[in-house]
């Protein structure tokens, strides 16, 4: 009975429901997409590494990280690079040849990092071809083809107007004529060489410190010039798995040491290991994005909470009407508690939904961060972020709105009980709560999920979840705390429900 | 700054006069560089003058060469540099620091830098290219260059070398194939250096220019001079006194 | 005569004002917390970054910046010493003389990046004693040098060991000297922990030839904020022909750039707190119309005009907000505080942010201009949400909003 009347409550009453569902609507929909957008830049951060600098693992040969020297060639390196490729869990494996050296053209010289790459594996493990800004990838010259970055080509007054990635690239006319620059190499046995490279493209990856120091050539050439067939210094490599996205995964560890276990003359490391200070200052990053994500989460349950209580302050002289006529306070709580239930129901998958395809539009068109902010290239980042979200956190989503809602209308609910004069100092009460408990324990929240954040930064994907957790085990605390103060002043006041209808 | 070379370091260099007839650009050339090479070993004195906007600094030296491969320079004046002492030995350079008492070999990522500041860099002291097989010659309209005939050659680096300027011009004297004048120029047609030689004198029984003059053409104000004082020729040197040890004992 | 009507509607209905001011109230303090924290870790990064070298501002001779040689430095005068003494907001000051030489032992040789520094003023800029790991950091004067342990590393050389040394000194003298390392260094870049040796501005100058010549001044100031007008003070103060003053923008353009690129997401995360609050808001300010829609039938039908209902409905709203932006900005002046003096420490990654010389601390920023902007953003948002109860006031059909 309790429930076809409340049922009948959301159709009597259309406005009041579809406030109520659209901020629940809202709430899950903004709660998705705030979380899929931390993770969407967050996953970014690790991916502009992962992609554009260090790919998930290398090889090296024990000595060469440190000090780059010629003679370290990876052990077996071309056999070594030959059976990465071939394994199933890796998406695509390069070897590069990687020496120190002196670039000069006719005023100025240039101290640079030569990598010598494989032009076709290369373009599948960092998408070198597509980095190009202008020009040709290897291609184009009968010479020896170097591709230069877009601050070295800046400083060498290489002839080139202003250009943005992705704006037409008329200026491609201007390396029509294939500038030469030298490069002054150290050969194995100490001897000191100078070919001369042709120009015959320019990259940009929007960090000018990489592109004033890394010039590509191809490994085949390097290899001749050094008279060092098949030698290669480092094997790079993509991992085949779900969660590379954010390039940390039970995948990456297991291939780690497997690849440990199976090349031990070799160095194997991750990405972190490459790059401890670029993962540093991503996750700094991510750790202020997860105290943002709690601030938005507290937004939102007092953006729910409040519109609850609107609703119930529009319902007074409904619900005095109600227990006037004899319906028990249990009852009337109920009722309001399966009313809130009900449009949950309703808006929850609408939300959920909603949620899902805004994820999924904004996840495939990617959203410009360049278009609010000025200085985005710099640094190797991209500024397309793209929001992603697992399915799990959906639910969980979904869960954290649920709850909110439900706890939220516990307090109009149990107000509704009191109403009149009562509800105002239930309200009060409410308010009382609502700073010290609410507010602080979101706050802690906020900061408290964050902090194991990084203490196993393979359970990262854990920390979203204690969010959820989180809020969970505040339902008891608040619910239990406000029902506790109700009883307490409860005896003080006698509900009139007459006053209520008046 | 790489064919100069041979100017700096076969000091004074060039030589005798080859009676000629008319030639084309490749043997005038071939005989320049013959003058060039013709000298096997010298000694002598010289001053180095850099020449900067704000100031001007001048270095006497002392250079012993043999050939293109060996040559040695002592710093004597001023007190400060004194005793600074460099070698080159093929396609390496070692530094004498007198007041660390010690000798340094130039790391390859030092040789393009400057050497002892001046308009010369490193590599200027030990990078050879061959004129003859890296270029394609022209003869141009002949100039005349303090008061001397010269021959105007073009050279233009095959596409296959290892030169990255887009063309040198060469003034070479007609009577005596001195190299007075190279101009460099980058692949766009803009003129980046020039290398100037003049007071041709004889020294040491040789005709020469005893006074070379490097301009970087796009830095305002730059410019670096050597002079030689004195010279003599063929005066044997054995190859071991261009040794890092007989380096730290040199005066 | 409508201002004292919206008042006393007002405290006609506690509760319901309550609730509205609430919003308002938990709005402007969300909004006023996240960019205080947003704003307090740009502060902060800047003052990892500029602590690490360059200090907030820096005084050059005219063109070094673009060609940082050992001959575009200049001679100390007092007027600079001075700025330190005469200017309250420079809380100190390094001389520097810096410049790239060749460094070596026996057959090895590396470029590294020399510096010259006074011991006790760098400290307060840079704070180089505590990069030192091992030995002892050398007194004004004296000739023992610091150098980085990668490059120490590099060259095979310990704390007793002597450097040689050699680089373009001042108007194309040649420095060489050799060096005793009383101590070792240590930068968590790798790249920089390679080609670091630190030497007594006093042997510095002896070693490029330099006597009393300084290549870069560096200034610490109080506030960060302020650096933009030091910087025009020192420009008005000094001749700009002979120095250059430069402030850590200027110096670290990657800095801003990296800031402005967070910022970038910053911007969609207010984004998103906006519409969560400007929904709240207007969630509440819909079911406030939907609960008087009886009352303003009855006061439409006893004769009342519509646009004066709507006008005392309006101030109401103004009112409400008013108090809800003041409250909050209260309310968020102390936790910003408290967040500002007691900051969110990273404590799991301290090992990692102490490598790199950082402290794991996020301080929120405490700038009236955040509050301010923030608190008129959320009054804005609310006058624009009032809209609705408007409309819905001046559309208003007596007969049926008295239905129950």
């Amino acid at each position: 009975m309790l429930l076809t009347v409340a049922l009948r409550n959301i159709w009597r009453n259309p406005t009041r429901s579809l406030v109520i569902m659209s901020a629940i609507i809202l709430g899950i929909c903004l709660g998705i997409f705030g979380i899929s957008f931390s993770w969407g830049i967050n996953g970014q951060r690790m991916r502009n590494i992962i992609d554009t600098k260090t790919s998930h693992i290398q090889l090296h040969h024990p000595k060469f990280r440190d000090d780059l020297k010629i003679k370290y060639f990876l052990p077996d390196g071309q056999a070594t690079l030959a059976d990465i490729q071939t394994r199933s869990d890796v998406k695509a494996a390069t070897g590069r040849y990687i020496t120190p050296g002196i670039l000069s053209d006719a005023r100025n010289t240039f101290g640079v990092m030569i990598h010598g790459v494989d032009p076709e594996s290369e373009s599948r493990v960092t998408k070198l071809d597509s980095l190009l800004a202008v020009g040709e990838y290897f291609t184009g010259t009968r010479g020896k083809p170097i591709l230069i970055g877009r601050k070295m080509a800046e400083k060498m007054k290489l002839d080139l107007p202003e250009f943005r990635p992705g704006m037409p690239l008329d200026s491609l006319a201007k390396l029509g004529r294939k500038p030469s620059a030298s490069l002054r190499l150290l050969t194995p046995e100490e001897e000191s060489i100078s070919p001369k490279f042709k120009i015959v493209g320019i990259y940009d990856v929007q960090s000018s410190k990489e592109e004033e120091v890394n010039v590509y050539v191809r490994i085949q050439d390097l290899q001749e010039l050094m008279n060092t067939p098949d030698q290669i210094h480092e094997i790079a490599l993509l991992i085949n798995g779900r969660n590379q996205l954010v390039g940390e995964s039970k995948d990456l560890t297991r291939l780690k040491a497997e690849l440990i276990e199976k090349y031990p003359e070799a160095v194997v490391e991750d990405w972190k290991d490459i790059a401890p200070d670029l993962q540093l200052i991503a996750e700094s990053f991510g750790y202020i994005t997860y105290i943002f994500m709690g601030i938005i989460l507290t937004a939102l349950l007092f953006g729910i909470i409040n519109t609850m209580l609107m609703a119930v302050m529009e319902r007074k002289q409904e619900l005095g009407m109600l227990l006037s006529i004899g319906m028990s306070k249990i009852r009337v709580f109920l009722m309001i508690m399966w009313e809130t239930i009900f449009l949950l129901l309703i808006a929850g998958p609408i939300g959920l939904f909603a949620g899902f395809l805004l994820v999924k539009i904004f996840g495939t068109v990617g959203i410009d961060l360049s278009a609010f902010s000025e200085g985005v290239e710099s640094l190797g980042v991209s500024s397309m972020v793209y929001p992603n979200l697992s399915s799990s956190y959906y639910i969980q989503s979904f869960v954290m709105v649920v709850v909110a809602s439900l706890v939220a209308s516990l307090i109009p609910g149990l107000t509704a009980i009191g109403l009149q004069k009562a509800s105002l100092r239930i309200l009060l009460i409410a308010v009382a709560f609502f700073i010290p408990v609410i507010g602080t324990a979101f706050l802690g929240l906020a900061i408290w999920t964050t902090y194991p954040l990084f203490s196993n930064t393979v359970s990262k994907s854990n920390n979203l979840r204690n969010i959820g957790l989180m809020i969970l085990s505040l339902i008891p605390l608040v619910s239990g705390a406000i029902l506790i103060y109700y009883l307490i002043v409860k005896g003080e006041y006698e509900l009139k429900p007459v006053n209520s209808i008046r | 700054m790489r064919q100069f070379t041979h100017i700096l370091w076969a000091i004074g260099l060039l030589i005798l006069s080859i009676p000629v007839t008319a030639q084309n650009a490749k043997d005038i050339i071939r005989k320049a560089e013959e003058v060039r090479r013709g000298v096997n070993s010298a000694q002598g004195e010289m001053t180095m003058t850099i020449i900067r906007p704000n100031w001007t600094r001048s270095m006497s030296m002392k250079s012993w060469s043999s050939g293109d491969e060996y040559a040695l320079i002592l710093v004597t004046a001023p007190a400060k540099d004194k005793g600074i002492a460099t070698l080159k030995r093929e396609k390496q350079v070692w530094n004498w620091l007198p007041k660390a008492q010690r000798t340094m070999k130039m790391p390859p990522s030092a040789m393009s830098q400057s050497w002892m500041n001046s308009d010369f860099t490193n590599d200027d002291l030990v990078r050879e290219a061959s004129i003859i097989t890296d270029y394609d010659q022209a003869v141009l309209k002949d100039s005349v260059i303090e008061g001397r005939t010269c021959w105007k050659i073009e050279l233009i680096p095959h596409e296959d070398s290892d030169i990255i300027w887009g063309r040198v011009v060469s003034f070479i004297d007609q009577k005596d194939y001195l190299t007075l004048r190279s101009e460099f120029f980058d692949e766009d047609g803009y003129l980046v250096n020039i290398l100037n030689a003049s007071e041709v004198k004889v020294m040491g029984g040789k005709t020469f220019a005893t006074r070379m003059e490097m301009v970087p053409v796009e830095k305002k104000g730059h410019k670096t001079v050597i002079e030689y004082k004195s010279l003599q020729f063929d005066k044997k040197i054995p190859e071991n006194y261009f040794s890092v040890a007989n380096l730290k004992r040199v005066r | 005569m409508y201002l004292t009507l919206a008042w006393r509607n007002l405290w006609r209905n506690m509760s319901r004002t309550l609730i509205t001011i609430l919003s308002v109230f938990f709005a402007v303090l969300l909004a006023n917390f996240m960019r205080s924290v947003q704003e307090g870790s740009y502060s902060k990064m800047v003052e990892n970054m500029v602590s690490f070298f360059t200090g907030y501002v820096q005084i050059h001779d005219n063109g070094y910046w673009d060609e940082q040689i050992i001959d575009n430095s200049f001679e100390v005068v007092p007027v600079l010493e001075q700025l330190t003494t005469e200017d309250k907001e420079i809380t100190s000051a390094a001389p520097r003389l810096r410049s790239v030489a060749l460094v070596a032992h026996r057959d090895v040789s590396r470029a590294a990046m020399v510096i010259g520094v006074d011991p006790e003023k760098e400290q307060l800029v840079t704070g180089l004693k505590n990069k030192v790991v091992a030995g002892k950091i050398f007194e004004n004067g004296e000739r023992s040098i610091l150098i980085s342990d990668g490059l120490a590393e590099k060259l095979g050389l310990g704390i007793g060991d002597s450097l040689v040394l050699l680089g373009a000194g001042y108007h194309g003298s040649m420095a060489n000297d050799l060096l005793p390392i009383g101590g070792l260094v240590h930068f968590g870049n790798p790249d920089l922990n390679k080609r670091i040796v630190y030497m007594s501005i006093e042997t510095a100058q002896e070693f490029f030839g330099a006597p009393n010549r300084l290549t870069d001044y560096a200034l610490q100031l109080d506030d960060a904020d302020k650096s933009k007008e030091i910087v025009k003070s020192l420009r008005a103060e000094l001749d700009t022909s002979t120095y250059e003053i430069m402030d850590w923008e200027e110096m670290t353009p990657e800095l801003i750039q990296m800031i402005e690129a967070d910022r970038g997401g910053g911007v969609i995360f207010m984004g998103i707190l906006y519409l969560i609050i400007g929904f709240g808001i207007f969630g509440t300010l819909l079911m406030m119309t939907a609960e008087r829609k009886y009352e303003f039938g009855v006061l439409v039908a006893i004769g009342m005009k519509k646009w004066r209902l709507g006008l005392v409905l309006f101030f109401e709203i103004l009112f409400m907000a008013a108090l809800g932006v003041l409250l909050g900005s209260l309310f968020a002046l102390p936790l910003v505080t408290y967040f500002h003096f007691n900051p969110i420490e990273f404590t799991s990654m301290a090992d990692a942010y102490a490598e790199f010389g950082i402290e794991p601390i996020l301080p929120t920023k405490i700038d009236p201009q955040i509050f301010l902007s923030q608190g008129i953003f959320v009054f804005f948002i609310t006058i624009v949400m009032s809209v609705y109860p408007l409309l819905k006031v001046l559309g208003l059909n007596p007969i049926d909003s008295m239905k129950a």
